[in-house]
């Protein structure tokens, strides 16, 4: 197992070399002077020449990189132009949060889609069958910044039972952090369960037409044993790895979730930095969601290689 | 016969045999599927004859009829100043549909062509544009189209390709499997017997038989390429104001949803129609070329 994730990282190295060498590109494609944007109101030559010494702006391109990336590997991403505080320090800051929003629409998303589609499945083609895809379908389909406004108009504003936005640490306070946070996670989530419910009604449907799920019935094995204990534990090989990769790309819509009800995340601070053109910043966090989905990328292998015993055996054979 | 006049008609014949196969048969049954393509018209129909439709100059603005509710004379109601959100949402299809349109041309013009490299080459060309594809790939899709957009400007131009980039690597990852499968057919092997050109081959003869599966791909990706201009448009990085598009529409309408909140409602349900019939269109067209 160990040998096997070692492998697993040894293979993720190139790829994250080739995405620190793109990133840092990326700043490259910004308009203007780097160091007049970065002197701000003291554009002095003096200080811009400070400037360019300080962030090795006279040297090629590649050596800049190789700065760069050598500060990177040392986990410092460098120094937000607007707050002055370390780009490192921020993204510890806000990291919390958006794991939270992550974790609770990941789990709302699993609680939703697994039963869903294993009760698709099993009554394949009946009407829960057919309104459980059109779930799914309008799930996949709503712009979930849109699901998010709709939530608050109906939610808060017209039912008045949860607040429309803010966030509150659970360490202040868990019940008030449990009402900012439901509909923010039922809004990522939504999507989420969507695609799990797809992957996983089709995980169902194949293995239930397997040859030993009709030799299980052959034997009189209870339905009940033969759904959650043979034809579940087979189907969810594939759903849990396809669920841990998704994890890393909740990144993605929680910046629009944490615009939509004003949560002070990650992808509020992308957002909020793309508008204060704090280029060290976006780079930091972009480096760090392409970190995060390797990062489950390679968990979601090794709990492949865990739940499939095949793989395991052809290793050890 | 030989290799060439094979593929001839293998390209003539493309649309007749579709019109007569298994999959057309599959498609014409399902409602659903047409049920798609016809909102996806009619959007487009809409989006095309928008000055003839719409009854205000969409970026008028009239203080006298600021936030109206949906009227007679505003039918969808109007904008925090005086806009009417009807003849907006109809200019504004035109930019996310374009958007949608020209982002996935963009990760369909560069996908496709490295992805047939890849695939058909093999060797070191192919390890270097899988591992190019899956850096990208690994940056959440979104994430990679805001840092693009944000490095390029805001623009509705500088969002299609910030869209069509990030849209690259699935592109590139779709056709080189189609490739890898199709390489070693008969009559692929036959062209090269013959001494068809390595161009030649991918274009006359590898080309013609992966299009269906990238057709697929080419309607879902419209469908996630118009969420994303929205979404870079909502945040305000996409169309600019006062040209209309339903995510800036939808951006100007958050600070206004408990005063107005038709100026969210409309510009939202227009994305998620759309999208919705893009994903019905593209779901009956897998079912139908699904060999199973």
């Amino acid at each position: 197992m160990l040998k096997f994730i070692i492998n697993r990282i040894y293979i993720a190295i190139p790829t994250l070399f080739l995405i620190s060498f793109f990133i840092f590109g990326l700043q490259k494609l910004m308009p203007g002077d780097p160091a007049l944007m970065l002197a701000g109101e003291d554009r002095s030559p003096e200080a811009i020449n400070y400037i360019r010494e300080l962030y090795h702006l006279n040297e090629p391109f590649i050596v800049q990189y190789l700065y760069w990336l050598g500060d990177v590997l040392q986990g410092d991403f460098g120094t937000s132009i607007r707050s002055d505080e370390s780009v490192m320090d921020l993204l510890l800051l806000k990291l919390p949060v958006t794991i939270e929003l992550s974790i609770l629409s990941m789990l709302f998303a699993i609680l939703i889609s697994i039963p869903m589609s294993i009760i698709a499945a099993v009554k394949k083609n009946s009407g829960w069958d057919f309104s459980s895809s059109i779930f799914a379908l309008i799930g996949q389909s709503i712009p979930n910044f849109w699901l998010g406004f709709m939530m608050i108009l109906l939610v808060s504003v017209h039912w008045g039972i949860l607040p429309a936005s803010g966030y509150v640490s659970p360490f202040e306070s868990l019940s008030q952090n449990i009402q900012t946070m439901i509909m923010p996670a039922f809004v990522l989530g939504t999507g989420l369960a969507a695609t799990i419910f797809r992957h996983s009604r089709g995980a169902m449907l194949e293995v239930l037409a397997a040859d030993f799920i009709r030799t299980a019935r052959a034997k009189g094995v209870k339905r009940k044993t033969i759904y959650l204990k043979h034809a579940l534990r087979n189907a969810l090989i594939p759903v849990v790895t396809m669920i841990t990769i998704q994890f890393g790309e909740l990144l993605g819509g929680a910046v629009l979730t944490e615009q939509v009800f004003t949560i002070p995340g990650l992808g509020k601070l992308i957002v909020d930095s793309v508008y204060n053109r704090d280029f060290p910043v976006v780079q930091g966090i972009v480096m760090f969601s392409a970190l995060m989905f390797i990062f489950s990328n390679i968990i979601a292998d090794s709990a492949y290689y865990l739940l499939d015993p095949k793989l395991r055996h052809r290793e050890v054979s | 016969m030989t290799a060439s006049v094979y593929s001839t008609q293998l390209n003539a014949s493309l649309f007749s045999r579709w019109s007569q196969n298994r999959s057309w048969k599959k498609f014409n049954k399902n409602p659903v599927g047409w049920f798609g393509l016809i909102i996806i018209v009619t959007f487009i129909l809409l989006a095309i004859f928008a000055p003839l439709l719409a009854n205000y100059d969409p970026v008028k603005t009239n203080w006298m009829a600021v936030r109206q509710a949906p009227s007679l004379e505003y039918w969808l109601g109007t904008d925090e100043i005086g806009r009417d959100i009807y003849s907006r949402l109809l200019y504004g299809a035109r930019a996310s549909l374009m958007a949608g349109f020209f982002s996935v041309v963009i990760a369909f013009m560069i996908g496709v062509p490295l992805g047939m490299m890849a695939g058909y080459f093999g060797g070191r060309i192919d390890t270097v544009i899988s591992r190019c594809s899956e850096a990208v790939m690994a940056i959440p899709s979104l994430i990679l189209a805001i840092s693009l957009a944000a490095a390029l400007g805001a623009s509705l131009v500088n969002a299609m390709i910030a869209i069509g980039i990030a849209n690259v690597p699935l592109f590139i990852r779709l056709t080189r499997g189609q490739v890898l499968s199709t390489k070693y057919m008969e009559y692929v092997e036959a062209a090269h017997s013959i001494g068809v050109s390595h161009l030649g081959i991918l274009v006359k003869y590898i080309f013609p038989n992966i299009v269906a599966p990238l057709f697929i791909q080419v309607t879902l990706s419209l469908a996630s390429a118009i969420i994303a201009e929205s979404s870079l448009s909502f945040l305000g990085l996409g169309q600019q104001a006062p040209d209309p598009s339903w995510g800036s529409m939808l951006n100007s309408a958050k600070g206004f949803l408990t005063q107005a909140p038709w100026m969210a409602i409309w510009p939202g349900l227009a994305i998620f129609t759309i999208v919705l019939a893009f994903n019905l269109f593209g779901d009956a067209l897998r079912d139908a070329f699904d060999p199973k």
